[in-house]
């Protein structure tokens, strides 16, 4: 249960991605271990390949129009001549008679082309919560990674939460670059620590997953500001993939929601919990603090826990709530749960109701 | 105040114990760092006044509980048990029974072989030397033998001399007297030692018959405020049989003229009681008793007694057969045979041996009042009452007066002196007696002779019973005229025996001789006590009343006894055949005769006493000795003829005059009731110590070993709450709602409110 780690916001190593105003600077030491031996290397600890086998079958679809540079499997606000006809629309001078509609000429004698819908391509950006909170977790490392590697790169020795959040952006990477769309990666805390390019390379998910292994896990949570920052650099819409563990006020969760709204793009909220989190069942009394500098307070935990949980389950249900009624997914995660059956899951569940949808 | 201020002390230094966990509680543990912080705090600021009041109020309890139990442990001494104890100065009285259940010997153990008196006088020298006269210690030493005395009275600090007079206690031969011994303290507690902690230290094993009747001893208020330590009594039971008594049913002995009597006077029996207590008394069993006899000429076996016990039998009263023949002293043998009944030896020696003293007479003087004839008896037909009355009392003839010498005296010329020298006198016709001739007889019977009244036969009214009654200080009253018994009514029958039976040698024949008894004509005799009333009509009228001597008769002046009073009896019929046949039946002889012997030893009953109680001496005793020659002279009252003090040693003290001649011998008994080894329980000791006056809660135990003043950590409450008790029992109480708030604080059984794994 006890992270047993030494201070909130460690550096995990000096392998750096993307760059922000608040990146952390890259020590020797920690040169000497990116030397040694790249994160990409070790992606396997986080994406084994069963899970990659569960998914390899799943799509990830997008849930409105989304603008892509290529044509793909997704509808595309651009109508053009592609496969799927569209409509119709006067002739004028110049254009291809190839999309002439003959069969409607010859009716009404009059010029009539057809236009098709275009399918584009899907820009998934991953955006992975890298708070103090994400820090916490009360798996072991060697039991969740099934690698038998007992501590992480850092030399932990419990599976945190952020562990699990990258393992899930490298598993929505590796099913969106299956698919052979774009896949890019944002770390954010109080603000945007870290950017990945939007890539369709197919071992884009390595570098995923080497950008966050190598990530400190500190500060605290804004979501406003993160969003802001991210939207300030998409032009297309996108489909953005929120990890976090949504340990903020559930108001600025739904003002960044609505910015990503506003903006037409697509999201999915996966909370990342910790089981215990949930369950708070200590037994003896203890100092508590916390990891995001709320300070410390001595309590018997079994004299709070009704109120607790009760709070955690308010907040869970409200962000829930939150993410929904902004026509977004949601979808809880547990550290201690496998990864795959959960994504596959969900996954199969949005594809079938978008199908339904007006838009399938 | 305390009685324990020590354990207080700790108690006090003990409270800080829960706060010191409940610091170090806190510092103890590692901080758990925890992401979902918000939560954690939003819940603790909904929970922390609640948290915080349940925090501090277990802290409190906690801290209360183990003051409570600190000030239960340490004795509160409430009022004025403390007073003065600044110093902690103690005057501790030591009560030590050597009464006579004392003398048991230790069952088993160590101490096995020595008497309860020594142990309990080892725990009080152990409780002796933890005193310190250089404090101001002071100790006083109470026997509680009976009377009990005090020994070193009041309070020294001499210990060295308390220690002494303790190891000189012996047993005494009587009952523990427990409340006597407290009721000395108050006496001993006066001037600078009532500014001293009192502490009253009883030892004693406690066995069943040290307490008695088991009742309460009574309040000393004396003691109250005083620490009461009681030795905790006996546990293991031992087997004891004890002498209760022996008692001659003949306290004189007619032994006869000449050696032609010897047969008859050289038996004589006695009545021997004993009683049994502790293991053993739930089987059968078999006890021996030896008789030997002490004269002038030695010792000498005169009979064995074997007593056999049924199952759960504690009393058994024997007859034992004496042969006083074999003393040498059949025919012609006068003085004073001292008869000692010993048993085998079992636990307590001090109840084996009792005494009963006969008195060997050659002859009893019995004068017939009534008429004197010159000459020849004469025919039947012509007997007067004194004829008939001599002729009982010698029935084989003038020849034959061996043991009972008759002289008829003339009826009206009974004077001053005239009695001199006779044992008993029979009125045959009471109502020629003058009133100088009852004024005679009253002297006569105060100084212990035997009267039996007759009534006259004269007709008419009998004008003589107030004058009778007047001198003899009768406790009866007769009627001046005949009544006439009716038809068949006039049968004579006996009454049941009562404890002291008159009549108990012709006992077994007693009704059948009655029987054929008839009494026509009697006066009517009124007693106030139906035990005086021997033989009666068949309508109830008394025939034959008695009343029984033994009383001290004081002068005029009442400044000394002048004697013992006699027995008297009242035939309630004439000796004559126109009243009665009893003259001519086979009742007449025996029951005169009986009535002459038994009354002989009537002024002599109370010459036997137990041990713990004044004697009367014998008439004109002056002091009394030993008669092994051990211990002192015993003086006497003269106003009461009774001992100064009480008498706490078994045996045989003979009385002797102003002029050291020997008047009589009485003879102490060992108090066997009170020698009784069953064991006792601590609520009998309790329940009687309970109202002595101490305080209730000080009323404690002492264990043997530890036993000291402020070693009472071994006590053992008794029954009655006292303070310490009380603040215990909420103490205990206060630890329940300890667990229930621990229990609440702890949250253990809240339900859980969050996700199941």
């Amino acid at each position: 249960m006890d992270p047993g780690r030494s201070g909130a916001g460690g550096w995990r190593g000096g392998y750096i991605v993307g760059v922000s105003d608040g990146s952390p600077e890259t020590t020797s030491a920690d040169a000497k271990v990116s030397a040694a031996r790249l994160p990409e290397e070790d992606a396997s600890l986080y994406l084994h390949p069963q899970t990659l086998a569960r998914l390899k079958t799943f799509e990830l679809r997008a849930k409105m129009i989304v603008e892509g540079v290529m044509s793909g499997q997704h509808r595309s606000p651009y109508h053009g001549f592609s496969v799927e006809f569209a409509q119709h629309r006067q002739y004028v001078p110049g254009d291809d008679i190839r999309h002439l509609d003959w069969k409607v000429y010859g009716r009404s004698d009059k010029l009539q082309l057809k236009q098709y819908q275009q399918e584009t391509n899907l820009d998934l950006l991953v955006m992975v919560d890298a708070s103090g909170s994400m820090d916490f977790g009360s798996r072991s490392f060697a039991e969740a990674s099934g690698q038998g590697r007992t501590k992480s790169l850092d030399e932990r020795d419990y599976w945190s939460k952020f562990d699990h959040a990258t393992a899930l952006a490298a598993a929505l990477s590796y099913i969106t670059l299956r698919q052979r769309d774009r896949v890019g990666l944002v770390v954010f805390a109080d603000e945007v620590k870290a950017m990945l390019a939007r890539t369709g390379s197919m071992g884009a998910w390595r570098q995923v997953v080497g950008a966050l292994s190598t990530q400190p896990v500190s500060a605290e949570t804004n979501f406003g500001r993160a969003i802001e920052q991210v939207l300030a650099k998409v032009n297309n819409r996108c489909l953005i993939a929120m990890v976090s563990d949504f340990f903020t006020d559930v108001d600025q969760i739904r003002a960044a929601m609505a910015q990503v709204k506003h903006r037409g793009h697509d999201l999915i909220a996966f909370q990342v919990l910790d089981r215990a989190e949930r369950s708070f069942d200590f037994a003896d009394a203890a100092p508590f603090e916390g990891l995001e500098g709320e300070g410390r307070v001595r309590i018997d935990p079994r004299s709070i826990r009704a109120a607790y949980c009760r709070a955690i389950e308010a907040h869970i249900d409200a962000v829930e709530k939150v993410t929904r009624g902004l026509g977004f997914d949601y979808h809880l995660v547990d550290t201690h749960k496998w990864l795959g059956p959960s994504i596959a899951a969900f996954v199969a569940r949005r594809n079938a109701q978008i199908k339904r949808s007006k838009y399938g | 105040m305390f009685l324990h201020p020590i354990l207080l002390g700790v108690g006090a230094a003990c409270v800080a114990v829960p706060i010191l966990i409940h610091f170090l509680m806190r510092r103890r543990r590692k901080p758990v760092r925890w992401a979902a912080m918000r939560f954690v705090m939003e819940a603790y600021r909904q929970q922390r006044r609640r948290l915080r009041l349940e925090q501090w109020l277990l802290l409190a309890v906690r801290c209360v509980l183990i003051a409570l139990i600190a000030v239960g442990v340490a004795r509160p001494m409430f009022g004025g048990g403390a007073a003065g104890g600044e110093r902690g100065s103690r005057e501790v009285y030591l009560l030590v029974d050597n009464g006579i259940a004392s003398a048991t010997a230790v069952p088993g153990g160590d101490g096995a072989g020595a008497s309860e008196l020594a142990v309990s006088v080892e725990r009080a020298v152990a409780q002796l030397r933890g005193l310190d006269p250089a404090r101001g210690d002071r100790a006083a030493l109470i026997s509680l033998g009976g009377p009990a005395r005090g020994v070193v009275l009041p309070a020294t600090a001499d210990m060295a001399l308390v220690e002494r007079r303790l190891r000189e206690l012996a047993s005494v031969d009587s009952k523990t007297d427990l409340a006597g011994g407290l009721g000395l303290v108050p006496e001993a507690d006066a001037g600078e030692g009532a500014a001293a902690r009192r502490v009253v230290a009883v030892y004693s094993a406690f066995r069943d018959g040290t307490l008695g009747g088991g009742a309460s001893v009574g309040a000393s208020p004396a003691l109250g405020g005083a620490d009461l330590v009681v030795s905790p009594p006996a546990e293991s039971g031992v087997g004891n049989v004890g002498l209760v008594g022996v008692e001659a049913l003949r306290p004189v002995v007619v032994t006869g003229a000449g050696g032609g009597g010897a047969g008859a006077a050289g038996a004589s029996q006695v009545r021997v009681r004993l009683v049994r207590s502790g293991e053993g008394v739930d089987r059968e069993g078999r006890t021996l008793a030896r008789v030997t006899a002490a004269t002038e000429t030695g010792l000498r076996e005169v009979g064995v007694v074997s007593v056999a016990w049924a199952e759960g039998q504690e009393v058994a009263e024997v007859l034992a057969d004496v042969d006083l023949s074999a003393l040498g002293s059949g025919g012609g043998a006068s003085g004073r045979v001292v008869l000692r009944v010993e048993l085998e030896p079992d636990a307590n020696e001090r109840d084996n041996a009792a005494w009963a003293v006969i008195e060997l007479r050659e002859r009893l003087r019995v004068a017939v009042v009534g008429t004197r004839r010159f000459g020849a008896r004469p025919r039947i037909s012509s007997f007067v009452a004194s004829d008939w009355l001599v002729l009982a009392l010698e029935p084989g003839g003038e020849g034959q007066r061996e043991q009972i010498e008759v002289e008829v005296l003339d009826a009206a010329r009974i004077g001053s002196g005239a009695l001199a020298g006779f044992d008993a006198v029979i009125v045959a016709e009471p109502g020629r007696v003058g009133i100088e001739g009852w004024t005679a007889m009253g002297v006569f019977a105060a100084r212990g002779g035997t009267v039996l009244l007759t009534s006259s036969a004269t007709p008419g009214a009998q004008l003589w019973t107030e004058d009778a009654a007047r001198a003899l200080e009768l406790p009866w009253s007769i009627a001046r005229e005949p009544v006439e018994s009716g038809e068949g009514e006039g049968v004579l029958r006996a009454r049941p025996a009562g404890e002291d039976d008159l009549l108990w040698y012709v006992r077994g024949e007693l009704e059948e001789l009655s029987r054929s008894v008839s009494v026509s004509r009697l006066l009517d005799v009124r007693a106030e006590d139906e035990g005086d009333v021997l033989l009666e009509t068949a309508e109830g009228r008394p025939v034959l009343v008695v009343s029984r001597g033994g009383g001290v008769v004081s002068g005029d002046a009442g400044e000394s006894a002048i004697g013992r009073r006699g027995l008297v009896a009242m035939l309630a019929t004439a000796v004559d055949l126109a009243w009665t046949d009893l003259p001519a039946r086979p009742l007449m002889v025996p029951m005169v005769q009986e009535l002459v012997r038994s009354g002989a030893g009537a002024d002599a009953r109370g010459g036997s006493v137990v041990a713990g109680a004044r004697a009367s001496a014998p008439v004109g005793a002056v002091e009394l000795s030993r008669l092994d020659g051990r211990g002192g002279i015993v003086s006497i009252e003269a106003a009461t003829g009774r001992t100064r003090g009480a008498l706490q040693t078994a045996g045989v003290l003979v009385a002797t005059d102003i002029e050291g001649a020997g008047v009589g011998a009485v003879a102490v008994q060992p108090d066997a009731m009170a020698a009784r080894v069953g064991p006792t329980s601590r609520e009998r000791v309790v329940s009687a110590l309970v109202g002595t006056g101490a305080a209730d809660d000080a009323l404690s135990w002492s264990d043997g070993e530890r036993a000291s003043v402020e070693g009472a950590a071994a006590r053992v409450r008794s029954d009655v709450p006292g303070p310490g008790l009380m603040i215990l029992l909420g103490a205990l109480g206060l630890a329940c709602v300890e667990l229930w708030l621990a229990r609440v604080a702890s949250h253990a059984a809240a339900p859980a409110g969050g996700v199941a794994a």
